[in-house]
């Protein structure tokens, strides 16, 4: 490391500006101007007699007065008095009077000429061994001493005008070599701004053009160095005649041929004070974790490293981001260990996150990347000459750079390499897309069955040998998240005979969960955690107000209604969710969802219970519920008009906007968050909504035939109706199991629950499920071939759904009425009763069902009376089909 | 005639289900290429019970050849319904694969079973917007359990494929010779009628039966064709496999059932022609902990052009 020059605190007469002499509250700067004069010949020829001719002529030049040497006389006298106010103690002894003038005794470290003379050579020798960054420190340190032009502030004579025109250009020299070195460190990029100034100031001086020149090519501005040289030409040409100098037209050349060696990099043998080029062994790196899945993402790095060693433009950086504890570390070191062939001469990993959870300083992560390397001996802790070492490093050699947690791209920054060779995998939690560009990858959770095996191997052979549903179990549990695994199969090996069946039961319930996911120093809610508290308070409450919503994910629509918000600021919301990775983001564009990772949920709940008022988890999924049931209502209307008495439009114009004009779309994409909803509510033991929300699923979900969804929220529906004791949710949930039932050609069944809706519709004067019960009946006995029962039976529906003024209830029956009635060989009176079904329909809007009814009705008119047919439809959607 | 209106009653009401369309959410562009081409459908029914072939089993199993009957039967209507398919163009399988993923379920029970399945029906080629040939998947339960996958592939022809001329084998010729038939209790059937395989020949690793083809059985050929139907050819794998399986594995026919089955079918048979069946045990490996398993391999040629070949794995119905 350069020794630090105590120049400032030293310095007792500063000439190279306007003249100082003494510092602080001992200035004793001469105010008279030919005192200053007087100090001024004497100093800028320190130690040495300056004889009063000369004394005199740079006072008066060539006017001295009458009494010239008795006035120098008293100059001198003055100036005594002046340098004992500087020095009490030495300051009357320091002018010597010495034939045939006068010395003035100074020490060489009080003068700043002096000091910049040694400072200025002490750089030239260290430019000589190569030793550019003592070079360039010493340069401007001394440089730094300058504060104008020399003794401004004093008329010059000859002693001083001559002295300044040296001192000029030895600023300028020392200048030009600080550039140099500058140059020789690299720091290209930084010094072009500088020397345009410099060019236009000088704009003859071919030293500071090539160095333009150079720092403009070795920015990749080439056409901007070929600029430089035909204005310094052009310039040379007009003023002077000439051309620029051998040296600079070689320069020029080498530029035009695009000279790699005009790259400098045989100049950086010895970079800035630190020793690269002799170190010792890299440090090793840490072994390996067993890594389990990810063989796609690993591919998708390695793919682009490839391309970054073949000179793909741009950043030399793979970012790898991704939630917490997803295993981006350990991703990029297996890839650091798998890179011994690319980069050969390293791999370095630096945590970029400080002990404390902050970032790293720069200083700090340049430290520990050279040390990495195997660097030796003290580092200097100038943050530029550290930059300059690394930067020397990574440009000279291949390395592999992993930056691990990183918060902002420009803790990447100084780390990228300027040429091939050297390439920088950067891990993050929120993506870096403005360092690494199209090379971003985002790293999810594991696939279930990678993640089962993580769980395994770390559980271990013997406590999850043939256990093969519940190590499935853990790793759903866990969301298929690494560390969670991780922590997961620790906690069972460490149990001597680890019960896996008891560990998965405490790992179900939420309130043990966290505690079943820790183990010594691994405990993955604080991970989880510190995403959570790295976010904004506006996302941090939206991610606890939004935890109530469907695990199945969600649309930011249902998020602006459910946060009472416009949907901008939802999308803002939602959008500081993912990348404060608190969401995960499913699909893209137009039909992009959100979700909450399983364990983000379970945290997200807990934080809501315990950071926001005590009813605020009610309140929130009572939005939810009723945001969701609206929006069913709604699409439920405009699937199936007239089928659910309660059924309409929803409330303002959101559901409309949100549902949007296809209905099957809508329920295809809500159906998991619905049916899940249903579950809550009846969890929650809101019966009336849950069954409301159940029955308004019943329509699309018959119309897809999704069995097993509609009978689990059937059932639901039917044990909220008997806790309610009300006898509307009970008969129409016993019609809907009925039509479940007959759709799965379950007859025996079907005909129970018809009978039974019937039975409690009849006696509590329920029309609607009257009816429809009653064509439930009526079609089973079409099925069992009994046309007239089925036609007594859909002409009592009939009956009872015009007088309640029930338009489906009516058509539904027309269309069993004419079924029977084709049955019972009355072609023409079945055609009168499917056409007048059609009519109803229409009415309606209830296109699925007009459409079926008129290619019903064309079938009858063209049947002849056969009502046997391989298939028949029966039902909008739905044939019957037999041999 | 009265045992035909017997046999068609039977038939009838054993294969009476419900086919519901599951709508494609609409807004799809239809012309949009990046729309899936296919349609969706769930089948509910019941298990067929005194069906004349499929009642004709090993006791206590329902017969996966009710996967054959179902896709066939269902993918030719679906293929005239979704997919533009004339009714002049008769359907022919080309392949056929199952697997019984939980053998367990296929038992039956005191009373008659559900039967629901999953339809995935998308068309492989198509000429001016109509499908030519379709492939099925499916996934089936019973009395609601998940007990097998399949998958089949519908050819729609206009004529059957001609081969003009069929070479007769070198050294071949038909002398007029009818073999007699296997016994039904060697093909794990009953009802000799539904025996479709002659008395097995054939020594060493192969063994080879002759087709036997009834046109009046109507559970084979409820049409008039003169081409053997896709349906014989899948039984006459089965018996033949069964046969083999006996013979060189002691398989007893009536207590075992194909759980495996992939079936190729390049080609068609004429009625007027012999076919000829040939099967060898596939060695296979062994696990000491599972039932015992063998697979056979199985072809069916009609001269020199192979009609059918497959190969099933078989277990025996504990």
């Amino acid at each position: 490391m350069p020794s630090v020059e105590p120049v400032e605190a030293g310095l007792r007469y500063r000439v190279l500006g306007p003249m100082e002499v003494g510092a602080g509250a001992a200035d004793a700067t001469p105010r008279a101007a030919k005192l200053r004069v007087a100090l001024a010949a004497l100093l800028l020829q320190t130690n040495a007699v300056v004889s009063v001719q000369a004394l005199a002529d740079e006072l008066w030049a060539e006017r001295p007065p009458r009494t010239a040497t008795m006035t120098l006389q008293v100059y001198v006298s003055q100036l005594r008095r002046i340098l004992e106010v500087m020095d009490p103690e030495r300051g009357r002894d320091l002018l010597v009077t010495r034939t045939p003038g006068y010395l003035l005794l100074v020490d060489p470290d009080e003068l700043d000429l002096v000091v910049f003379e040694r400072l200025h050579r002490r750089g030239l020798d260290a430019a000589r061994r190569g030793d550019d960054a003592l070079a360039a420190s010493l340069q401007r340190q001394a440089l730094r001493l300058w504060r104008g032009p020399l003794l401004s502030d004093v008329p010059h004579g000859p002693i001083l005008g001559a002295t300044a025109v040296r001192m000029s250009e030895l600023r300028l020299d020392a200048l030009e070599h600080r550039v140099r070195a500058d140059l020789h460190l690299g720091r290209h990029h930084a010094l072009v701004s500088e020397l345009r100034a410099l060019t236009s100031e000088y704009a003859l001086h071919e030293d500071l053009h090539a160095h333009l020149m150079v720092a403009l090519y070795r920015s990749g501005r080439q056409a901007d160095a070929l600029r430089a040289f035909v204005d310094l030409r052009r310039a040379m040409v007009d003023e002077l005649g000439i051309e620029p100098g051998p040296a600079l037209r070689a320069l020029h050349r080498q530029v035009l041929d695009g000279d790699p060696e005009l790259l400098g990099l045989r100049d950086r043998a010895v970079v800035a004070s630190v020793d690269t080029r002799h170190r010792a062994d890299a440090v090793r790196l840490p072994p390996a974790a067993e890594f389990i899945g990810r063989d796609d993402v690993v591919s998708e790095v390695e793919a682009a490293l490839a391309e970054i060693a073949a000179g793909r433009p741009g950043p030399a950086c793979v970012g790898v981001h991704g939630m917490p504890g997803a295993g981006k570390s350990a991703l990029a070191l297996r890839i650091a260990h798998r890179a011994v062939t690319a980069f050969p001469d390293g791999r370095v990993i630096v945590d970029m996150r400080s002990p404390t959870g902050g970032p790293r300083s720069r200083s700090e992560a340049f430290a520990a990347f050279l040390r990495g390397t195997g660097v030796t001996g003290h580092l200097p802790t100038d943050d530029e000459e550290l930059a300059s070492a690394v930067r020397g490093l990574l440009e000279r050699e291949r390395i592999l750079v992993v930056l691990d947690n990183v918060t902002s791209e420009g803790q990447v920054q100084p780390f990228l390499p300027a040429t091939p060779g050297s390439a920088v995998v950067v891990t993050s939690r929120a993506p870096l897309t403005g360092i690494a560009g199209p090379a971003s990858v985002r790293l999810g959770v594991l696939e279930p069955g990678p993640a089962a095996r993580l769980f395994a191997a770390t559980a271990g052979a013997e406590a999850v040998y043939d256990r093969s549903d519940e190590v499935s179990e853990v790793a759903a549990l866990c969301g298929n998240l690494p560390i969670a695994l991780l922590a997961a199969g620790r906690r069972v090996a460490s149990e001597p005979g680890g019960d896996l069946t008891a560990y998965t039961a405490m790992l179900r319930s939420p309130e043990s969960r966290w505690d079943q996911l820790r183990i010594h120093e691994l405990d993955v809610r604080a991970v989880l955690l510190s995403g959570y508290a790295a976010a904004t308070e506006p996302v941090r409450r939206a991610f606890r107000w939004l935890s109530q919503l469907p695990a199945g994910g969600f649309p930011p629509s249902v998020v602006a209604a459910v946060l009472d918000i416009d949907p901008a600021e939802a999308a803002t919301v939602v959008h500081g969710l993912v990348d404060a990775q608190l969401l995960e983001t499913l699909g893209t564009g137009r039909s992009a969802r959100f979700r909450y990772h399983e364990l983000l949920s379970v945290l997200a709940r807990e934080l809501l219970s315990t950071q926001d008022e005590p009813v605020a988890a009610r309140t929130a999924f009572d939005r939810v519920w009723t945001v969701y049931l609206d929006l069913c209502r709604h699409a439920d209307h405009l699937l199936s008009p007239g089928r659910s008495f309660w059924a309409g439009p929803g409330a303002g114009k959101r559901a409309a906007a949100i549902v949007g004009e296809e209905p099957l779309a809508w329920f295809a994409a809500e159906r998991q968050s619905l049916i899940q909803l249903v579950g809550a509510l009846f969890e929650a033991e809101l019966w009336r909504p849950g069954w409301q929300l159940a029955e308004s699923l019943g329509s699309y979900l018959e119309a897809v035939a999704a069995w097993g969804d509609w009978e689990a929220t059937q059932q639901l529906a039917m044990d909220a109706a008997a806790r309610l004791g009300d006898p509307v949710p009970r008969a129409v949930s016993l019609a809907s199991l009925g039509d479940l039932a007959w759709q799965r050609r379950r007859y025996p069944e079907a005909e129970e629950s018809y009978r039974r809706a019937a039975e409690i519709a009849e006696q509590s004067g329920l029309a609607q499920p009257l009816s429809r019960a009653l064509v439930g009946l009526a079609d089973l006995r079409l099925a069992d071939g009994d046309h007239a029962r089925a036609r007594v039976l859909a002409e009592r529906a009939l009956s009872v759904s015009d007088t309640a003024g029930d338009l489906w209830g009516s058509c539904n029956a027309l269309r069993s009425l004419a079924f029977g009635l084709l049955g019972d060989n009355r072609p023409d009176d079945a055609l009168r009763a499917m056409m007048e079904c059609a009519v109803l329909a229409g009415r309606l809007r209830h296109r699925r069902f007009e459409g079926f009814a008129l290619a019903a009705a064309h079938r009858i008119a063209t049947l002849d009376g056969r009502a046997g047919s391989e298939a028949l439809e029966i039902q909008p959607g739905l044939w019957r089909l037999s041999n | 005639m009265e045992q035909q209106l017997t046999d068609a009653e039977r038939i009838a009401s054993a294969a009476s289900s419900h086919l519901i369309h599951r709508p494609r959410a609409a807004g799809n562009d239809p012309h949009d290429p990046a729309r899936p081409a296919g349609e969706r459908f769930a089948l509910a029914g019941l298990m067929p019970h005194n069906h004349p072939l499929l009642s004709d089993g090993p006791a206590r199993v329902h017969d996966p050849q009710l996967f054959v009957q179902l896709t066939r039967q269902v993918g030719t209507f679906i293929g005239r319904r979704w997919f533009r398919v004339p009714r002049n163009r008769s359907a022919r399988l080309d392949r056929l694969e199952f697997t019984l993923t939980a053998p367990d379920a296929w038992r039956t029970g005191d009373g008659p079973a559900t039967m629901a399945m999953d339809l995935d029906v998308a068309p492989t080629a198509t000429s001016n917007g109509t499908a030519e040939h379709l492939r099925l998947r499916a996934t089936m339960e019973i009395d609601g359990v998940a007990c097998g996958t399949g998958l089949a592939g519908l050819a729609f022809l206009g004529a059957p494929p001609h081969r003009a001329g069929r070479r007769s084998r070198a050294g071949t010729h038909d002398s007029g010779r009818r073999p007699g038939r296997a016994a039904p209790s060697a093909v794990g059937r009953h009802d000799p009628r539904n025996v479709v395989v002659s008395t097995p020949e054939g020594t060493g690793g192969t063994l080879t039966t002759e087709l036997v083809a009834d046109p009046g059985n109507l559970v084979f050929f409820p049409e008039r064709t003169g081409l053997v139907p896709d349906l014989l050819l899948v039984e006459a794998i089965r018996q033949t496999s069964l046969l083999t399986a006996n013979r060189d594995c002691g398989f007893r026919a009536l207590h075992t059932w194909i759980t495996r089955a992939s079936v190729r079918l390049p080609g068609t048979a004429r009625l007027d022609l012999p076919s000829t069946c040939t099967a060898r045990v596939v060695p296979g490996d062994d696990d000491p902990g599972r039932d015992a398993v063998v697979r056979v391999s199985t072809t069916i040629h009609q001269l020199d052009d192979v009609v059918a070949e497959a190969e099933v794995s078989l277990s025996a119905v504990v």
